[in-house]
């Protein structure tokens, strides 16, 4: 039977919206580096000047960064009657879209409305107008899709990168690479192949895994689903809703979610893994291939898989490289639209004003720069040498076909059935109710359990019917039998049967006593390993907020070794991953980053209690 | 008889002093004069030089499609003293304006002030592969649809498979001046006439092959041309425009060495012209300085051909142009504009 849709009912998508609204700001992008959190501080508005707000894709934010600086107080930031002033901030390209869709509600954590709003792709222009006209308002994002000539108005691309299959070199020549083109149906034929990598003369590198992003938040995950239907139907431009409802194109794309090792905001979870996999030379097994865009290949071969440097960091390349497949069907281009936006809100002073800094970064000096960064020029006098050489992986030669972005409403149809033809999840959801979570977690009265609790019942809302969801809740001494330490309120089961039950027993949820964070950690771990389904994403979901306080059991190694042990492996392998969320200023991060990494997930950090719902819905989209 | 002379010499110099007012106080006039000069997409770059040599001019840069909607149905006074644009917009917009009842806007077409063969800039591996497909001409419009309708793309006419589909792109002809232009060209080469009439846009064999056509054009933000240039052929592989953007442009670019500029047969110009408000009112010195030397040495500057003016870099005199345009009519352009709309929605 056809799952529910992951589409959402419209009071929980409202809800969704609003929380994903923020989810690069403050508290769910910790990970490791909270730099990564904006553009930085720009400082006050010269008088006389018009503040140019920015919207900024995360990829790009440290560019853009370090461009506006150099325009705020040049002779390029003044013209005869303006003065340009433009401060940037990250924002992911799904997040903005649904900012901009309900008006840019949350100016505390995505900043000002913005001027101008540059998503890594114009496909998120056109979902955002598309978006609107459903609700019958104008569009604001004048951007080029679709087929066929379109307005001179239309938002032009200031840096450009593909999107790629990346793979380790070993596994890439395995599939006859450089010599003979990959596509997305090699891809689809050896994930369905029982013996894996086995089929190629490597059984030692388990089932083949694709690293693929949540493609309602992540460009490159947009890009990558749209090219699955491409390849689904042969069709390279025009794709229809008609070609997405045919049954061997559903076939398709769910035979290509099915390898999926898990989902996610960003790519940059999978690269850090991988590159953590690969300093103890076990980039093998983690990830045999990963949806990316061309620059971020270029940035784990430089040995900065984030692509962010920090001050003093010295860059240490991989052991094994990663390729750059351009999928022989075509792929998709990552345009970064310098779009001034069409909003209320925008002035015609803050337009000119915005028009300033596009000219600047136009500039030639201002693109070569650009390609030191490894995007491709947006100006075509300057040309895409060096990063983008062979020697990190990538072709300048390619891509020879570019796959046209589809109409916005075929856009928002493949972001709809994503949902239903995703790798179902299997997740126990383990929540701390010791003693502390009974402290304030705002100034309205609420504790850090009622936050929690809050954010864990609209959570559910975002798994699909046939995922498998168990709640797990943990505090010392919280049974008299054994195990004493945590107690199973209710077993993984399809969520669409027991949604309601998950939340009332969520809603009932009291704080007692001490945090046996080890213990309980393991125990779920050893549960799902024990149990694994392959079919499915298994995973733990571990909120807690404070640091192990059990003294049975204070011992880290035991644990990050048992969990090291199991998490990826040949053929055999069950992958069980634990993604921690820190929640509150008591947490232990890093203790928790380290029960991450040991399974190659990711760690969430909501140090503010009052962040814990966009945290969640971050975490939720790893599934 | 001395009195008589002396009353008629001061006379005349009363006359002569109030007349010499009279004309300084115009030229003061005209110098403290605003003239509004509205300017189509294409020409911003000579529009900014002239705005920036003469403090007078205030200038509007938008896409001639923009403009002539606006016009076409303004009643009352136009917002502009002077449109530069390229032929036959003004006269488009003057049709529309019959249509509806309306009094036409500009005085008669002037001789056009500069000119522009139109283009194809296409990869070079691929117009290779494509000109045998050509049936014995250059590579142009009419073969670039019959590609385009060819099933399994670039692989079917011989070339890499990796190249997926045919895609030609030119600019929009309902909002952008040279889109328009270059679509007339277009179906110019289909019919192998310019003599057309919205009779010959029934032809079903016609029709099949605009229809593959415009399905095959790529979407570009801008100029197609530019497009193809920062993009490259994955994108675009034939980026119908102008000589004035493409001569420059192509000399200038990284991509260069792989692209070929091609002048497509029949042989059509964008001609610029400036279109003045029919009536009195500051066109008289709007005219002067466009098209006095300041404005004729912008027109070349930013790769318009203008005669005594020197050429811009990537701009010959070769090939010659012809008399004319080479263009369809007016009327036959507006209803082709008509007939894109329909295809493409």
């Amino acid at each position: 039977m056809r799952t529910r849709s992951h589409r959402l009912p419209t009071s929980v998508r409202t809800v969704v919206a609003v929380v994903l609204a923020a989810v690069l700001g403050t508290a769910c992008v910790a990970r490791d580096d909270s730099a990564r959190d904006g553009g930085g501080d720009f400082g006050a508005v010269p008088e006389g000047c018009s503040p140019v707000d920015m919207a900024v894709s995360p990829e790009k934010v440290e560019l853009l960064t370090d461009l506006a600086r150099r325009f705020n107080g040049s002779d390029e930031a003044k013209a005869a009657n303006t003065c340009a002033f433009v401060r940037v901030k990250r924002v992911s390209s799904g997040t903005a879209a649904q900012e901009l869709t309900q008006g840019w509600p949350d100016e505390t954590t995505n900043g000002p409305k913005p001027v101008v709003w540059s998503p890594a792709s114009s496909a998120w222009g056109a979902i955002v107008n598309h978006r609107l006209a459903a609700s019958g308002q104008p569009a604001i994002a004048a951007v080029a899709t679709g087929s066929g000539a379109v307005s001179p108005n239309a938002a032009k691309p200031f840096m450009l990168t593909p999107l790629v299959i990346a793979m380790p070199r070993p596994m890439a020549e395995a599939l006859g690479w450089p010599q003979t083109p990959i596509g997305f149906g090699d891809i689809l034929k050896l994930a369905q192949d029982p013996a894996g990598w086995g089929g190629k003369g490597h059984p030692e590198w388990g089932p083949f895994r694709l690293g693929k992003t949540n493609p309602n938040i992540s460009t490159s995950a947009l890009s990558a689903t749209i090219a699955q239907y491409y390849a689904a139907t042969g069709k390279t431009r025009d794709l229809s809703a008609e070609d997405l409802a045919r049954p061997e194109v559903d076939a398709f794309a769910r035979g290509v979610e099915s390898s999926v090792v898990h989902y996610g905001d960003t790519t940059l979870t999978f690269l850090n893994n991988l590159y953590r996999n690969d300093a103890r030379g076990a980039s093998l097994t983690y990830a045999s291939a990963i949806a990316v865009e061309e620059k971020s290949v270029i940035d784990y071969n430089r040995g900065d898989p984030d692509g962010i440097r920090a001050p003093g960091e010295e860059p240490k390349p991989p052991r094994v490289p990663l390729v750059a497949i351009y999928p022989k069907e075509g792929t998709l281009l990552s345009d970064n639209p310098f779009i001034v936006l069409d909003a209320p809100w925008v002035s015609p002073e803050a337009k000119a004003a915005a028009r300033l800094f596009e000219r600047f970064v136009l500039q030639a000096d201002n693109q070569r720069r650009v390609v030191s960064f490894g995007f491709r020029p947006g100006n075509p006098q300057v040309a895409a040498g060096d990063p983008i050489v062979p020697a990190n992986g990538v072709d300048p030669n390619q891509p020879q076909n570019v796959l046209g972005v589809p109409d916005p409403a075929v856009l928002a149809r493949i972001v709809d059935l994503w949902g239903e033809q995703r790798k179902a999840a299997r997740v126990l959801v383990v929540i701390d109710v010791s003693g502390s979570m009974g402290e304030p977690g705002d100034n309205q009265g609420h504790t850090k359990l009622d936050l929690a609790k809050q954010a864990a019942v609209d959570a559910l809302g975002l798994f699909k019917a046939e995922d498998q969801v168990g709640l797990r809740i943990f505090s010392t001494d919280l049974s008299r039998t054994e195990p004493t330490d945590y107690v199973d309120l209710l077993p993984l089961a399809p969520v669409g049967a027991q949604r309601e039950q998950i939340a009332t027993k969520i809603r009932a949820l009291v704080p007692t006593n001490g945090t046996p964070l080890y213990t309980v950690t393991k125990d779920s771990f050893s549960f799902l390993r024990d149990s694994y389904d392959p079919a499915r994403i298994n995973a733990v979901v571990l909120l807690s907020d404070g640091k192990n306080e059990d003294p049975r059991n204070t011992n880290l190694d035991p644990l990050l070794t048992l969990l090291r042990s199991g998490s990826e492996g040949g053929q055999s392998g069950r992958p069980v991953r634990v993604f921690p969320i820190a929640y509150g200023k008591d947490a232990d991060p890093a203790v928790l980053r380290r029960i991450a990494e040991a399974t190659n997930a990711a760690v969430y950090e909501a140090t503010n209690p009052a962040t814990i719902n966009r945290v969640l819905v971050e975490v939720i989209s790893n599934f | 008889m001395r009195r008589v002379l002396a009353v008629v010499a001061a006379a005349a110099m009363v006359v002569g002093s109030l007349a010499l007012r009279s004309r300084l106080d115009d030229r003061k006039d005209e110098r403290s004069q605003v003239l509004r000069l509205t300017c189509a997409t294409e020409l911003e770059a000579a529009c900014r030089q002239l705005e920036e040599a003469d403090g007078r001019l205030k200038v509007t840069v938008e896409p001639a499609g923009t403009t002539a909607s606006r016009l076409a149905e303004v009643d009352g006074e136009a917002g502009l003293d002077g449109w530069l644009t390229t032929g036959p917009w003004p006269e488009i917009v003057d049709l529309e304006r019959r249509s509806a009842a309306l009094e036409p806007l500009f005085t008669a077409p002037r001789p056009p002030l500069a000119r522009s063969p139109l283009v194809l800039v296409v990869a070079t591996e691929r117009a290779a592969v494509l000109a045998p497909r050509c049936a014995g001409t250059a590579v142009g419009w009419k073969c670039l649809g019959e590609a385009a309708s060819t099933a399994g793309g670039w692989a079917a006419l011989g070339g890499r498979p990796e190249w997926g589909n045919v895609k030609p792109a030119h600019a929009s002809p309902v909002a952008d001046g040279v889109g328009a232009l270059v679509l007339g060209q277009a179906v110019s080469s289909w019919f192998g006439r310019t003599d057309l009439s919205t009779a010959d846009l029934e032809d079903e064999e016609f029709q099949r092959w605009f229809a593959a056509l415009e399905g095959a054009v790529a979407p570009s933000a801008g100029s197609p041309l530019t497009t193809l240039l920062v993009a490259g052929p994955g994108v675009v592989d034939a980026a119908g425009t102008t000589e004035a953007e493409a001569g420059p442009s192509l000399a200038n670019s990284a991509r260069r060495n792989s692209l070929t500029l091609l002048y497509p047969s029949p042989m059509a110009t964008a001609d610029v012209m400036l279109a003045t408000a029919a009536g009195d009112g500051p066109s008289g010195s709007l005219s002067r300085l466009v098209e006095g030397g300041k404005g004729r040495e912008a027109l070349a500057a930013a790769g318009w051909r203008v005669d005594g003016q020197r050429r811009a870099p990537g701009v010959s005199d070769s090939p010659a142009l012809g008399p004319g345009s080479g263009l369809p009519s007016p009327g036959f352009l507006d209803a082709l504009r008509a007939r894109w709309r329909e295809v493409t929605s």
